[in-house]
């Protein structure tokens, strides 16, 4: 079932977009309800921050994924920082990187805007492999070979998270987080078309 | 003792000094966009009496985001030593994949 709301372009939106997105997924591991209440607040701060746009924001629970996003209509891309160890900024999609499983940028095609789209896997030990196998021909997975745009070329290095050996909900997620990556790193800077 | 309060997320910032008079900071609430500048302010303030070692205490801290990263970042640029006490397994997953780890020191809860 696909939860939505909207919030106006407020800093006070942040923590109300936040709540709507825990109370949007039901009986999931406290890490994973963690990642969503982390990425809905830092995809929402950006809506206010960087594009100073109202937002609308839905949370779609799956059996075997979690799929947030976040609809502004503020002008640029987000773009991943490269924050040195002293920056005080730019470290928000870094953050929403490390915890997705998966995650684009659909621009709109007639006027300013976006909708950044984030998925988290959920684990599913009993089926993880009929998972892995699926995501390679899904019509999702497709879509984002194609439709995929990042930052400039120079910047697609920086897709890595510094903590690739960090603690994830287990192996399969983690290979799923490296075909992500391979995805990522292949396509290039072509936008055909949204959803 | 000192507190600074904001509404909505329930934020507020409380400061003691540990047994070396070192300053430990406890947070409590949600540290988001909404409350990042609550919690800036009380830490120029503090980084102002140049402490050389500083402890937050994040047993009481529900929630933490990036903009609450960037203000430990900028305690860790003017304090010597920044450590983090009872961080969640989020918040160390957070540090831990933003390379800041060397700088935000988590000690083991």
């Amino acid at each position: 079932m696909m939860h939505e709301a909207e919030f106006p372009a407020v800093r006070k939106s942040v923590p109300g977009a936040r709540r709507f997105a825990s109370e949007s997924v039901v009986d999931v591991p406290d890490e994973i309800s963690a990642a969503v209440a982390l990425i809905a607040t830092e995809l929402a701060s950006n809506s206010v921050q960087h594009a100073a746009s109202a937002f609308a924001i839905r949370v779609e629970q799956l059996p075997d994924r979690i799929r947030i996003e976040v609809e502004d209509d503020g002008e640029g891309q987000p773009v991943i920082g490269t924050p040195g160890p002293g920056d005080t900024s730019g470290r928000g999609l870094k953050i929403v990187d490390a915890l997705a499983d998966v995650w684009g940028v659909i621009p709109k095609e007639q006027t300013a805007g976006k909708t950044v789209w984030v998925n988290i896997a959920l684990d599913q030990s009993a089926s993880s492999s009929a998972r892995e196998s699926s995501q390679g021909v899904g019509p999702e997975q497709r879509h984002q070979r194609s439709a995929r745009r990042t930052g400039s070329p120079g910047s697609e290095t920086n897709l890595r998270p510094a903590g690739e050996n960090q603690e994830t909900a287990g192996g399969s997620m983690r290979r799923a987080h490296r075909q992500a990556r391979h995805c990522r790193l292949r396509s290039g800077s072509t936008f055909t078309r949204a959803r | 003792m000192e507190e600074l309060d904001t509404d909505e997320t329930g934020f507020s910032v409380e400061q003691s000094d540990d047994s070396h008079g070192d300053p430990v900071v406890r947070l409590n609430g949600e540290l988001d966009i909404s409350s990042a500048a609550a919690f800036r302010e009380a830490m120029e303030e503090l980084v102002g009496k140049q402490p050389g070692r500083l402890v937050f205490d994040l047993s009481q801290l529900t929630f933490m985001d990036s903009s609450g990263i960037a203000v430990m970042v900028y305690v860790a640029n003017n304090v010597k030593k920044v450590e983090l006490l009872h961080a969640s397994s989020i918040v160390r997953r957070v540090v831990e994949a933003t390379g800041l780890s060397d700088i935000l020191r988590l000690e083991p809860s």
